[in-house]
């Protein structure tokens, strides 16, 4: 074994730690038995990148060895066999996908093709897929639901706040059942959610538009406000111009980390619904002059 | 060897071997008396741990199981054809 784990490991030994790290990965995934299973001599090579990462990954441990205080045989690893050892055992992870193609049904060569049948001797079942429609509020706001499986049995499924379109629910052993004893697999739920007549979802905030009055623009005001939770009182400030965007924070979909995103609310002035002869005339003999449209002008 | 014995030797924690038999990368048999783990078992959580500490992220990890699994088998049918070749060889050149 090399007495210098820095030229086993191919730095200087001014490496910053980083570069020890990257250089042991390096050789570690070119050298593991595991990731060789056909060659015998990588596994010395790769106990000896070991037992040098060992030391110099270790900042007590390298600055003790730069110090003269360890040498490098200090590092030995007790030693384990390697998982490429049982390939030929009969074994629940044996596989013949790649090779399941070759070879018919009489051919002498499909015997042994499928010898690897034997020996699974028990296997994890297969996942099951379905789709679930949800209400865009049941899936901002969470909830549960039923789902009916084709066997006629049902699944209750726990939807998480903030659940967005797309997402894929995963329910642990409510897939198919194992193999021999294995462990079953897993339901796969993928989430389609129903748009709303007024939230729209984007990322994690929720937008909606909020018609207010003359009245309301022109001298401001108190306005009530839908959120996916409720309604809350809002105010409008004076003048308060079309376009002009409000900010609930906080009233938008949950994430993960248990954060919500916030509530954009764009105020849009709505004049009234029948043409008042007051409002008219009012406006006629109004002296105010401004142009809205100046930024449009080239 | 029981699960106390596994979470020695092979060096994890009992919630992390939770996490692996639920994704499916260990299969111990189980039974009444709990779960029961192999030789191969154990050599193949060294194996998790290792590419762990290659940098081989949770996504990554039933991926490399996974092909090295097909790896092994390959291996195993191509050296019984190599066999059935070789057989058939001296049988030809006997005659």
């Amino acid at each position: 074994m090399s007495a210098d784990p820095y030229l086993t490991l191919g730095v200087d030994k001014s490496a910053s730690a980083e570069d020890i790290q990257k250089a042991y990965r390096r050789l570690a995934k070119k050298l593991h038995p595991d990731l060789n299973p056909g060659n015998k001599t990588t596994e010395d090579k790769f106990k000896e990148v070991t037992a040098a990462y060992d030391i110099l990954g270790d900042p007590d441990k390298r600055g003790k060895f730069d110090r003269g205080e360890i040498d490098a045989s200090g590092a030995e690893r007790p030693t384990h066999r390697y998982y490429r050892d049982f390939s030929d055992h009969a074994s629940p992870y044996a596989s013949d996908a790649a090779y399941e193609d070759f070879g018919e049904a009489d051919d002498i060569l499909s015997q042994m093709f499928s010898r690897a049948g034997r020996s699974r001797a028990h296997r994890r079942g297969g996942d099951i897929h379905y789709r679930l429609e949800l209400d865009f509020l049941e899936a901002v706001n969470g909830g549960e639901r039923q789902v009916v499986l084709p066997d006629g049995s049902a699944l209750d499924v726990v939807i998480p706040a903030g659940t967005r379109e797309g997402q894929v629910l995963r329910l642990r052993g409510k897939g198919h059942p194992g193999v021999g004893g294995g462990p079953a697999g897993d339901a796969l739920i993928e989430i389609d959610v129903r748009p709303h007549h007024i939230f729209r979802r984007k990322g994690d905030d929720i937008h909606l538009e909020l018609p207010i009055s003359l009245r309301e623009a022109v001298l401001g005001g108190e306005v009530i406000v839908p959120t996916t939770t409720g309604k809350v009182m809002m105010k409008v400030p004076k003048w308060t111009n079309a376009g002009a965007v409000l900010r609930l924070k906080g009233k938008g979909a949950r994430r993960l980390d248990g954060t919500s995103g916030d509530e954009f609310v764009t105020l849009k002035i709505v004049l009234p619904e029948k043409p008042d002869p007051e409002l008219e005339k009012f406006v006629a003999d109004w002296r105010g002059e401004y142009s809205p449209r100046q930024t449009l002008e080239t | 060897m029981q699960s106390r014995t596994f979470i020695l030797q092979a060096r994890i924690e009992s919630d992390e071997l939770e996490k692996w038999c639920a994704e499916g990368w260990l299969l111990p048999r189980e039974s009444e008396a709990g779960r029961e783990f192999s030789d191969a078992d154990l050599a193949r959580a060294h194996f998790i741990r290792d590419l762990q500490q290659l940098g081989v992220g949770h996504e990554g990890i039933p991926i490399v199981l996974d092909l090295v699994d097909q790896i092994h088998g390959l291996r195993r049918v191509t050296r019984d054809l190599l066999e059935a070749v070789k057989t058939l060889q001296q049988e030809r050149s006997s005659k």
